[in-house]
Order: C-alpha cells, then structure tokens, then sequence
C-alpha cells in the first residue's frame, strides 16, 4: 500500500526470492559446515602425512573459495536486494528492529573473508599450525554469522514476546531459535560432506581418495539423524495452531513434509553407496545425484518453513502481502483510495478491469504468478467465473488461513474477481438469462359444491424436494416427496373420515419410470446400503401406490419423484392424482390433485466450476460433484472422490447425521461430525457472507429466474425473502452451528469463528436451533394469527420441536393440518411463480375457483355445505 | 507523527538516527575507496600499455580480493541507508527493479570474471576477460547511480503509472551523467593510487618495476583527479538551484564541508604531483570522507521538503549496540591478525 508493486506476471508469485534464496541457503550453509571439513580434513592430511590429502586440501580450498565467495556472498547481498523490492516493508521491519544484528553479521563475514582470503592464498606461506589457527577462525565466523542470521531468520515465524516487549532479545533469541540453529548447522555439516565427495572424487590417488570420501560419507550420514530430530524438535516448539498445520491440516505442503525425511533417507543410503568401491564414472553420477538431493532438502525444509509462517511475513505482524493488520482496517473498506501507489482509486464500468489488475498486483501477485511456475493464479481459478472467484475471495483467509483476507469492499471484490475471471482466465462474463418457462395447465377434477359428499385435500408438506442430481458421485437426499391427505366427509358439521376408505396416488405420465433418468437406482446399494428395485424409493415406495391412514389422515413418505420427465426436458411440478375410494364397495370418494415438486437446482457451479447437468438449467454435473468432493478429501483427509470414480458414491448422511429431514434416509452418521446442515451452511456461509437473499438460491432452488422457481408463496409475492424468517446464511449457519456447539461437536467452534451475526449484535444472542425441527415459528409474526407489522420477523423465534412445524400442526378443532387449507411451506396461498396460477394453487382452484386458502372469501362452504357464523373455530382471527 | 500515537512495531530505529548517519557515512566513504581501486584497478589493467603489462598482471592478482572487499563493505552502507532511507531506497529500488536486482548479477559476473583473469593476465585473449568485467562493473556502477538518483526525485516517481514493470531509468536527471562521470574518475584516480601504494616499498628498495608501476599509478591519478575537477564542477552546476546554492554559502555546514573537501582534493593533488605517495593516499582518503558528507547533504536537501531521518521514531537499546562494537572489536582483531600472520610469512616459492 505503501510502495509501489513491481508488475510481474510469469515471474511473480516470489519466483525471484524462492529462486535466489534457495540457492544461497545451500551455498551459505555449505560454507559454514565446509569451513569445520576443511580444517579436519587439513588435520588429517597434515597427521597421516599425505601430500595427495593436502593437495586435495588445498584445492577443495579454492573451489570452496570460489563458491562461497563469488556465489553465496553475492546471492547473500541478492536476497536483500530482492525482498527489499518485494516486500518492502517487511524488509524495512527486520532492517529497522535488527539494525545492530544485521551489522553484527556483517563484522563476523567481514573477518570470515579475511580468514578464507588467508588461509587460501597462505595455504603454502604460513606454518601448519597457523595455518589450521586460521581456518579455524574462518569457521568460528562463519558459524557466528550463521548463528546471527538464523535469528532474524527465526523471528520472521515465531516473533516470541517481541510484540509485546519490543525488546531485541526477546525477538533474536525468539522460541524457534535454538532448533532452527541446530538444524542449519547440521544441513551445513551435511553439505559439507556432499560437495566434499564431489571434490574427493578428483584425488587421482586411491589411498587418500577413500580415506576422504569415508569422511565425507561419515559427515553426510551423520547428519541425517540430526537433520531429522532437530526437524522434530523445530516443529515441537511452534505455536499450537501453526505446528498443526504444518504436520496435519495443510494439504498444500503434504508432499514437501514427506519429501524431507524420504531425500534424507535417500542421501543417507547414496552416501553409504559412494563409500563402496564402485568404479569412479558411477561414482562421479552418485555424487552429482547426492549434490541435487541436497539441494532438495534445503528446497523442501524452507519452502515448509515458510509455509508454516503463512500468511505472514513476520508472524502476526505483516502479511506476505507486505500489508499490515493495522493498515488495512476496516477490512471491507475500499482499499485503493487508501493505496498510495494505486493508479485507480475509484471503480467506474469503464475501469473495472484495470481496476481489477490494480487489486491483483496489490494483493495477489506477491504469492500468484500469472501464467508462471509459482502458484500460477490460473490453476486455481480458470474452472469458475467471476461470481465464483467473488465468493472465494469472500471467504479467504476465514477458515484456511494460509491466505491473508482479502481486502476491499465489495465492488473491489467483484472488480478483482472479474479481472481474474475475464482478465486472466479470458472467461467472458455470461448474463444470466432466465430460463423460458411455458406456464402448465392442470386439468382440475371435477367438484360439485352442491352435489358432492366427500372433499380430499392433498398437499405435499416440503414445499419442494431437493436433491443435486449427481449421485454418480455423492447424494445429499434420496428422492421423495412426502404426501398428506384429509377426507372430509361434507356436512354442516363435516367430519373426517379415514376408516374403511382407500387413498391412492398416482403419478402422471411421464413420471413413472424416475429412475430412467437418475442415477440414484444404480448406485442405491453404495448409497443407501441396499440394493433398490428401480422406481422404488428408500422407504418402499412407488410412483404409484397407497397413502397410509393415521390420525385423521393418509400420509406417505418418501414417495419417488425427480423433475425428470421421461420425455425430456425439466418439470419440476409434476402433478399426482389423489383418490378416495370406498374400501369396501370400491366406490370413487372424492378425487383431487397435487404437485409433488422435485428440483436438482443446486448452484454448486458457480464455485466448483462445471456446468448445469441438464438443460443448461438444473442438476450438479459430474465435473461439479467431482471438483466439490475433491476439496471435501483435500480439507478433511477423505477419500470420497476415489470412492466416486470407483463406482461407489456415498450419501453424504454416511458421515454427517441428518436427523430431523422429512425425505431423507435413516441418516445417523457419525455421531462426532457436525448435522449435514449445520456442516454445509457453517462452512460456506463464510464465502457467501453480505449477501443477502440471493445466497439462498446459489444452493436452494428459489431463483426466481431458475427453472424451478421454488419460492413461490404468498410472502415471496409480499416482497419478504427467505432472511426474513431463516436470517441471512451468517445467522442461519449461526443458529445451527449454536446447537452443534452446544452438543460438544468440536468443529462448530471452527466453523463459528469467522461468522459475525447480522440480525443481533453478538453470537451469545443467536438461539440455537435443530436442523429440520426447530424452524421459524409462523406466529412470531403472525401473533395470535393476525397480519404481521411490515418489519416483522421470525429469525431466531423457533418452533420448539418437531410438533411445532407449520408442516406437522393442526388447527385448534385438531382435525385439518393447517397445510391442508393454507398449502405446502414455500408455497402457502395465493403461490405464484412462472409456471402459472393453477399449478400452484390446486386445491383453491379445485374447490372454489379461486385461488387463496381454502374458504377464504367465507367460503365455508367449500366443507361445511353452508355459510358459517362466528368464531373462531379453527384459530383466531380466522375471519379477518 | 504525533507522540500519543503507538508507533507500529518495527518501525522505530535502534538508537538516534545520528549514530547511524555516523557509521554510513564512514562506512560508504570506505566502501567507495575499496569499490574505487576494484573498477579502477581493472580499467587499468584493462587500459595498461604494452610494456607495462607487468602492471596488469600485478593488478589482476589483487583484483578479486577488491572485490570480495568492495562486497563486504557496500554491505553496512545499505544497511544504515534502509534504516534512514529506506523507504526513498526501496521505492527507487521498486521503480527501477529489473535493474536493481541485476545488481548482483552483474558483480557476481564480474566478480567470477577476474577470477579468471587473475590466473590469465599476462595470456593472449586476456584483455577480452577484463573488458567484460569492467563493463559489468560500470553496470554495476551506473545501477547503483540511477537508484542513488531517483531515490531522492519523488516527483520523478509518477512514472510509474506508465511504466510499473521495474524499468524506470533515471537518466534524464541532469546530475545523473555528471555524478557517473565523478565516480569513474574518482576510479581510475584511487586505482592509480591504489597500484602505486602498492609498490611503493619495492619501488624504494630499487625494484624497477615496482618503480615503473608507481610512475604509472601516479600518473593516472594525477590525471584522473584533474579531469575529477572538471567534472565535479559540471556535478555541481548540474544541481538543482537551491540545493546547489547551499554549497556555495547558502548553508554554513554545507559550504564548509563543500570547500574543505576541494582543499583537501587540491593538497592530494598537488602531493600526487609531488610523488609523495603515502600522503596523497591519507589525503585522498580524506577528501573522499568529505566528498561523501557532501553528497549525505545533497541527499538531505533534496528530500527536505519531505522528509528528514530526525523524524524517525527511536527506540533505543544499548545491548545491541554493545554487541554490535564487540563484534566489530573481535572481527577486527580478528582480520588484524590474520593480515598479519600473512605479511610476515615466508613465501615458499608460489606467492
């Protein structure tokens, strides 16, 4: 924010320090553990007498001279060059804190190139002892600088009490001083003994070319059990959180943490092999090999530390993007009129993408290239749009705190998701079209309002069952829908009937065969745990068949129904027959009809990139369901994407309980992991956060462009959106992950801690609730039945158990479900959505010709044959 | 910055910013003496005529050693300018990136370079080798004038918007040839020193060629210094006014310093014409002390509308500045001793 940023593309993503620091490490640490090699080995050939050794001596002296001072000095002064034009404050930081230990490394380099320059050009002029006094010096120094630099290095990943002391011992001599110390010399020793094969390989004569290559070999195998227990040691004195993320949780790094003991365990074995008397070419290879490995070990131990310190640069202080916490709050405020360097400061149409790419360079070049080897940019991005980038750039930092948080407000945040989206990924923004819908006809059964002796209400109690439509790979819900039905035999005193009386359903044409076109059937064994006659639902029910009496009516659950006409094409409201006959003499009753709306409208696209299944308008596809279950096995060390490909998906209830749904399978689950859907919301609630309404239909089917359009009841039509009763998803995933926690399910904690409510001030306030059984309570708004004040709301006033659900209540008579007049949840009267008037308002169509619930209008008739007078019979304020 | 604010950690400076602009100054002023018998030493051995290559081959046998000593000392001079100017530093270094980070490439190079001189002197082809490295040496030396330069021309830095990718040179600035120029000559002058003080004993002890190399060197100093004066005059018109106006009376400190740094160069002059080449070297070390005090104040007058190392928070601790002189006493006896054991060793044949 504060300097200007070098524009890279290819080259970005820290390629220039990785590159340079890696390459210094190893000659730097070689030249520390090189400068003991070369003073014991001068004892050695100066005891043993050997004028081979000494001339060895002597002249892997002046390739060590070379090396270190023409490579590991300069590249030493060329990591500062780099970091001070990549991360300018951070530089600044260490330069200004460590000001006197950055000049203390420099006198003891200073008098390390006085005692190399000696004890090289003096390798003939002084005296044996001298001379060795004077190598000795060498290492001395060389290890004092070591020792000085290692704890600047230390205090970049553990500052210590520094923060709070501000005092230069407690940041130098900081809690990963002493490990790190140990580490580094034995990678010096190491080294020392891999270059020293290379060098001892050229004694042309045998005796003193074995004797120094055991020494070499005793050096480098040595060190490996060394390198591996002070590598424990180094990660046992990390922070909690930072040492769990290094051995445990980072997927990033997974391959880099088994890398170091397996070089280790190679270099170990190389080394004891060059001991052995193979001829010299083999040998030369092995060595050269050794040397590579080497190298990887430094590669891998610091590409670990440094992930291990992300997203800082100096832990708590300074992000790797060179910005500070301090300097960037608020967060979600605009941060280019706060960036000194930034060439656009405000977001115009005209701007947007160059607006984008100045957001890019500020926060995101520094650890992504564009087009490059580092973390190139496009490999995580190029599968999704700029909606999906928005939400990922949302969510950073919150959960996986590798990334610092993005910074900016919200039409910064779209600005860089676009540029990346069409800037980088050349992904052109598509407009969102709505999907054609041709309204549907109902053929409605006859009713004779003078004639007719009995009435049937029927109504499905979900408002529409949503399943992704990808079980090839993961189910969230079995298909089915559940079917209530009340017979009422009509009468001034009607009554309800259910003795002796038969309720069938029947599937329209077109909906008889679902497992024609989901896949659920044939993976139903991986799935649900057995194996399923096609057409025929987890609970055993068919397209067809009998709804089962109970307390005064007929219910059937699990009834199997997908928006998959047989056809083709997409309807998500197919409409069922409802009839009543006499068990006895076989006589038609009544008959109606009913929707039992399916939907595969699941947005996951967007994020985890893919496309619609099916019509370019519902249903997860393959390549979605894939990319969401590799994240899934990445975050939580599953497998389920193996599973997948091998032919055996599973339910996601396999793990996550789901008690409570209506039209789901017997899901126990795991008792340990969090509800499925205190799980889904909690962890994505993070990444859709600020938003409002329009959350809900990333996931749920109620865009009211979609093709399912599954919000579609009178409060929709009112203007009142789903947050008004359920919260927006920070105070949705709130209420359920308040229940989880409250349960002693560990992972609520996580989940919780980004979220910040919105409808009340703290998360103390935020009413825990069950999944499926404690939902928003009608008469929290509607007290005592009335019309509710305009700013009403029934967040966080729950239902206390499952009785309480509008679905599963009666009226105060306790003979008519209140879904029976009022219709499904979602789809209350008068419901409307694209696809028309009837299809969503069967029952008030059917009985009186129009639609509302049913007798409104003082319609009582419709069951009571007769006008009705007074009271309120089946709840107050009826009449109104 | 108002004194009730907390100061974010980090960003105060270990001990008054004075101690710092002491050890700068002495230790740029060091590093440019080294830096300047480096480059100049291997110009000149690059430019030695004919039948002086003896001077070539003495030169390239000591032309890495400057170096590796050049290197070490622009170390504390970088150090103590990032505490006191780093953010002017950085910014320049940011805007001029591609170049910047060459820097040590370039030295390296070179540094690698006269390596292989330093065994091929005296060969056919050699002067190829040493034409290369003082090329990337004056690379070097102009990377780091255009950095020196545009660190304190924040009006220049708007470039930037144009040109972000790290390519900004500053060229056009008016100081920037003549500033170049100033070093190059105060190269071949110090490298001509630098060969003659390093004959003077052998010279004085009748060794003709060690004669012939001091005649050489003096001559190139001599030389080099008068055209110094020259160009050290167009550096100063080049000024912008009222920074040069400060030097010429404007400001007491600065014109003292200014005036003394001329006599100082005059004396070492008139003594390099005078053969004393002891004195002209304690002299010439002297001026260019004072050269680099002028050029802090240059760089202080410049920035003065913006800003002023004063105004850096301190938050000093003694403890590290005592290890800080600890260290410096320890290595230093440390470089003493092993000098000596050197010097007074028998050479056994090689030398």
């Amino acid at each position: 924010m504060e300097y200007p940023v070098w524009q890279l593309s290819t080259f970005g993503g820290g390629f220039w320090i990785v590159l340079i620091a890696v390459l210094h490490v190893y000659v730097a640490h070689f030249a520390v553990g090189g400068g003991f090699f070369l003073v014991m080995a001068e004892v050695r050939a100066r005891k043993s007498g050997s004028p081979a050794m000494l001339d060895y001596v002597h002249r892997h002296a002046r390739f060590f001279l070379l090396l270190t001072m023409v490579f590991g000095g300069l590249s030493g002064v060329g990591i500062w060059l780099t970091i001070s034009v990549l991360s300018p404050q951070a530089t600044l930081m260490l330069v200004r804190t460590f000001a006197w230990g950055w000049a203390t490394e420099w006198a003891f380099f200073a008098a390390e190139i006085g005692a190399l320059l000696v004890y090289y050009y003096g390798f003939d002029r002084l005296d044996a002892r001298t001379h060795l006094r004077v190598g000795a010096l060498y290492a001395l120094f060389a290890f004092l600088s070591l020792f000085t630099v290692n704890g600047i290095i230390g205090f970049m990943l553990t500052p210590g009490q520094w923060p709070a002391t501000l005092d230069f011992w407690d940041g130098f001599f900081n809690p990963t001083f002493w490990p790190s110390l140990a580490l580094r010399t034995a990678l010096g020793f190491m080294l020392a003994g891999l270059f020293g094969f290379a060098t001892a390989l050229g004694i042309a004569e045998a005796a003193a070319r074995e004797i120094m290559l055991r020494m070499a070999g005793r050096w480098a195998v040595a060190m490996v059990p060394a390198l591996l227990a002070s590598g424990w040691w180094y990660a046992g004195v990390l922070p909690e959180a930072t040492r769990d993320f290094v051995l445990r949780r980072s997927a990033e790094i997974a391959g880099y943490r088994l890398a170091y003991p397996l070089l280790l365990a190679a270099i170990a074995a190389g080394a004891l092999a060059l001991a052995a008397r193979l001829p010299l070419p083999v040998r030369r290879v092995l060595a050269m090999v050794l040397l590579m490995l080497g190298l990887g070990v430094v590669g891998v131990f610091e590409t670990i530390r440094e992930a291990a310190r992300k997203p800082w640069l100096v832990y708590g202080q300074i992000w790797a993007t060179d910005i500070r916490p301090g300097q960037a709050a608020p967060r979600d405020a605009a941060i280019l009129p706060r960036a000194k360097w930034a060439g656009i400061k405000t977001i115009t149409p005209e701007n947007r993408l160059a607006a984008g790419r100045e957001l890019y360079a500020l926060q995101c070049l520094g650890c992504h290239s564009v087009g490059g080897p580092i973390r190139d940019i496009r490999r995580f991005t190029s599968r999704i749009g700029a909606e999906g980038v928005a939400a990922y750039l949302t969510g950073q930092g919150k959960l996986f705190t590798q990334m610092p948080p993005f910074l900016g407000s919200p039409a910064e945040r779209d600005a860089l998701a676009a540029y990346i989206a069409a800037g980088i990924n050349g992904r052109a923004a598509t407009p969102a079209r709505p999907v054609a819908i041709e309204p549907a006809t109902v053929e409605l059964p006859a009713f004779e309002a003078d004639g007719a002796g009995h009435l049937l209400l029927a109504v499905n109690t979900l408002g529409v069952a949503a399943m992704a439509g990808c079980d090839g790979s993961f189910t969230l819900a079995a298909p089915g829908n559940t079917l209530k039905a009340v017979l009422i035999r009509r009468d001034v005193m009607p009554e309800v009937v259910t003795r002796d009386v038969e309720v069938r359903y029947a599937a329209p044409e077109g909906f008889k065969h679902p497992s024609a076109r989901l896949e659920f059937w044939k993976y139903a064994k991986s799935l649900v745990g057995r194996e399923l006659p096609p057409d025929v639902s987890a609970t055993g029910l068919g397209p067809d068949g009998l709804l089962t009496p109970g307390d005064k009516l007929f219910a059937a659950a699990g009834i199997p129904v997908t928006p998959y006409p047989d056809t083709g094409g997409v309807n998500p409201y197919p409409v069922f027959t409802v009839t009543a006959r006499d068990a006895k003499t076989g006589e038609t009753l009544a008959a109606t009809k009913a929707v039992l709306p399916a939907a595969t409208e699941m947005g996951c696209a967007s994020c985890h990139g893919g496309t619609w299944q099916v019509d370019g308008a519902t249903g997860v596809s393959g390549e979605t369901a894939r990319g969401i279950l590799a994240v899934h096995d990445r975050r939580n060390a599953t497998d389920l994407e193996s599973r997948a490909r091998a032919g055996s998906p599973v339910a996601c209830q396999s793990c996550h309980p789901d008690a409570g749904s209506p039209s789901g399978i017997e899901a126990r689950g795991r008792p340990d992991l969090l509800h499925l859907s205190a799980a889904v919301h909690g962890f994505h609630a993070g990444y859709l956060a600020g938003s409002g309404e329009e959350a809900c239909s990333r996931c749920h089917p109620t865009s009211p462009t979609g093709v399912t359009q599954a919000q579609r009841d009178n409060h929709s039509a009112a203007g009142i959106g789903c947050p008004r009763c359920h919260g927006v998803i920070e105070d949705h995933a709130l209420s359920l992950l308040a229940h989880e926690k409250a349960a002693g399910k560990k992972a609520a904690d996580w989940l919780m801690g980004p979220l910040a409510p919105k409808a009340v001030p703290a998360v103390a306030q935020i009413r825990p609730r069950a999944a499926w059984t404690q939902e928003p309570d009608c008469l929290a708004c509607h007290k005592d039945f009335t019309r509710p004040d305009a700013d009403a709301t029934a967040f966080n006033a729950w239902t206390r158990d499952a009785a309480g659900l509008f679905r599963n209540r009666k009226e105060e008579t306790g003979n008519i479900p209140c879904v029976a007049c009022h219709g499904s949840p979602h789809a209350t009267y008068v419901a409307i959505n694209d696809y028309g008037l009837d299809i969503n308002n069967i029952a008030p169509m059917q009985y009186m010709g129009a639609p509302g619930p049913l007798a409104s209008g003082r319609r009582c008739d419709v069951c009571h044959t007769v006008g009705m007078e007074g009271g309120d019979v089946h709840h107050p304020n009826m009449e109104k | 910055m108002s004194p009730a604010m907390p100061v974010p950690p980090g960003s105060a400076i270990a001990a008054p910013w004075g101690v710092f602009e002491l050890l700068l100054l002495v230790a740029f002023a060091a590093h440019l003496l080294a830096m300047n018998a480096a480059l100049g030493g291997t110009l000149l051995a690059l430019f030695t005529p004919g039948p002086d290559r003896g001077a070539a081959g003495f030169l390239a046998r000591r032309l890495p050693t400057s170096v590796a000593v050049t290197v070490n000392l622009g170390v504390p001079p970088l150090l103590f300018a990032s505490v006191l100017y780093g953010q002017y530093l950085y910014t320049a270094a940011i805007l001029s990136a591609v170049a910047w980070l060459s820097l040590f490439m370039v030295v390296m190079l070179a540094y690698a370079l006269l390596y292989v001189f330093q065994s091929r002197a005296l060969q056919a082809g050699s002067g190829l080798i040493a034409a290369v490295a003082a090329m990337l040496l004056l690379a070097a030396s102009l990377i780091l004038v255009n950095v020196s330069t545009l660190s304190v021309r924040p009006d220049v830095w708007k470039a930037y918007f144009g040109q972000p990718g790290g390519t900004i040179l500053n060229v056009g600035d008016p100081t920037f040839v003549p500033r170049w120029l100033h070093f190059v000559a105060a190269s071949l002058a110090v490298g001509g020193l630098f060969l003659a003080l390093a004959g003077r004993k052998a010279a004085a002890a009748g060794d003709a060629a060690a004669a012939a190399r001091l005649r050489l060197g003096l001559g190139w100093f001599t030389w080099a210094t008068a055209a110094q004066m020259l160009v050290g005059l167009w550096f100063l018109a080049s000024l912008p006014r009222d920074v040069m106006d400060l030097f010429l009376g404007g400001d007491r400190l600065a014109a003292t310093v200014f005036f003394l740094a001329l006599i100082l160069a005059g004396a070492a002059l008139y003594m390099g014409f005078r053969r004393a080449v002891g004195v002209a070297s304690a002299l010439t070390a002297a001026t260019v002390l004072s050269m680099v005090v002028v050029r802090d104040l240059v760089r202080r007058a410049y920035l003065a509308p913006h800003f002023s190392p004063e105004s850096l928070p301190v938050a000093a601790q003694v403890g590290p500045l005592l290890m800080f002189l600890a260290s410096v006493a320890f290595s230093g006896a440390a470089i003493v001793w092993v000098v000596r054991v050197y010097n007074t060793a028998r050479p056994a044949g090689r030398g």
